[in-house]
């Protein structure tokens, strides 16, 4: 028996490795329950974000030197002493620019804390997901800053999405991955604000377009009207804005409207969101 | 024995920050340049096929964890089966030379867009799998195929990673 595997182990082990992923990707297609995320997953995730972490302070750092500071130093050409002056200026010019925009997003995110009956706390988003398909950002606070299953991150716009905490969306010790609201695999409670009109809001994978599902096909709504949480469900917070209705289309034939929805949140230019926690929470 | 697991365990960690913090900064998203598949190729291409199996069901669990709620067990399949399939050109096709690697991993990243559209389509809930973005698998492939004979000779400086000579007809 032992040499009957010993002379085929180059067929055995990899066509057996390959059934056995063909196993865990069929057993977990269309996942209606997720199994809890193992401790290897979570020791994973904490310690790339060090790293990750790392490198997104600094790209972000430079990012801000090279959009202030390398594309003027053509100047140095025209006039060398000049540019001299003009380099130092400009690279205080740079971090000052940084910081001023740095403390108008933490204002606006202070003037949106004082409006929302939640504790929020700042994150800083580390890292994106690798499937085009999928739509999740990671931030750095984990279990350690009090992020459990079912935590909510907003911006100063919007909802930007939730942490679940289990596969695909992960909760390390200083760091969690947040499945975005445009995600397919999303969905959240809705509301029209105007009409009350009830409906659930699913991702479309897009950053800037999202559906309004089960929407009634009598129910009032236009474009324009807003799309708030409804709060049922639990997750999210009644009252937090998602979008607005770009485009209302209706079908005889069917039960509901066709609602496409704008997210109020600017999905591809996030650098911080809110983690929102319970008043009574640590 | 575990050495080569454990290097490449630290290189697919390595690659995972890399494509999850870089790829982000230099084409805002919009394209997902794919260091681990470019490894998993070269695996095939170099290591024996029980050791570089298990070491692309590595990582290709690894690559899942990173993959955000469209499958799980996505890569953990495809990178499986990439393998598989660049082992057969093993011992049949010498892979040495940097045109080499970069053909292989050109057709191999093709293969693999291909693959992973099928599995969304076929497993994944209805609306995942879009073709939407062929314009940038296209470059996407090209980027990888170009960066396989860079990770060739980092690769190939580990000790036991990639035996050397192993492709020679």
């Amino acid at each position: 028996m032992s040499d009957f595997i010993r002379t085929r182990q180059n067929l055995i082990v990899p066509w057996g490795l390959l059934l056995l992923s063909l196993f865990i990707l069929s057993r977990q297609s269309y996942r209606e329950t997720q199994s809890r995320p193992s401790l290897f997953a979570r020791a994973l995730v904490t310690t790339v974000s060090v790293p990750q972490r790392a490198i997104s302070y600094s790209l972000q750092g430079l990012r801000g030197v090279w959009r202030n500071y390398f594309y003027l130093v053509g100047l140095r050409q025209q006039n060398l002493e000049l540019q001299k002056e003009v380099a130092l200026l400009q690279e205080e010019r740079v971090w000052a620019e940084e910081y001023r925009l740095e403390n108008e997003r933490l204002r606006q995110l202070v003037g949106f804390k004082e409006q929302v009956p939640f504790r929020l706390v700042p994150a800083r988003i580390i890292g994106e997901d690798l499937l085009a398909e999928s739509k999740t950002i990671t931030v750095n606070k984990g279990s350690l800053d009090g992020i459990k299953p079912g935590t909510v991150a907003v911006a100063v716009a919007g909802v930007v999405g939730q942490i679940l905490d289990e596969p695909g969306s992960l909760i390390g010790l200083n760091a969690s991955q947040v499945l975005l609201i445009i995600d397919r695999n999303s969905r959240v409670d809705a509301l029209v604000q105007r009409s009350r009109a009830r409906g659930v809001i699913r991702g479309t994978g897009a950053l800037d377009r999202l559906e309004l599902q089960y929407v009634e096909r009598t129910a009032d709504v236009v474009a324009g009207d807003m799309v708030i949480c409804s709060g049922l469900g639990g997750i999210f917070p009644k009252g937090l804005m998602i979008g607005t209705v770009a485009s209302v289309a209706s079908d005889p034939n069917e039960l509901s409207l066709h609602l496409e929805v704008a997210p109020s949140v600017n999905f591809s230019h996030l650098e911080e969101v809110l983690i929102v926690f319970p008043e009574s929470a640590p | 024995m575990i050495r080569p697991y454990a290097y490449i365990l630290l290189a697919s960690l390595v690659a995972v920050v890399l494509q999850t913090t870089l790829n982000d900064h230099l084409f805002q998203g919009r394209l997902n340049t794919d260091l681990i598949l470019v490894m998993v190729v070269l695996l095939g291409l170099f290591r024996d096929p029980v050791h570089g199996a298990l070491m692309a069901f590595l990582l290709g669990g690894i690559q899942d964890y990173f993959s955000g709620q469209a499958l799980d067990g996505l890569f953990l399949f495809s990178l499986t089966l990439i393998f598989i399939l660049a082992n057969l050109f093993r011992r049949r096709f010498s892979a040495l030379s940097p045109g080499a690697q970069f053909v292989f991993v050109l057709g191999f990243g093709v293969a693999d867009k291909v693959l992973l559209y099928l599995l969304l389509l076929l497993f994944a809930a209805p609306g995942v799998a879009s073709a939407a973005g062929w314009p940038f698998w296209i470059l996407e492939v090209f980027i990888n195929a170009a960066l396989a004979p860079l990770l060739y000779q980092l690769m190939s400086r580990v000790p036991n990673l990639l035996p050397a000579g192993a492709t020679r007809p």
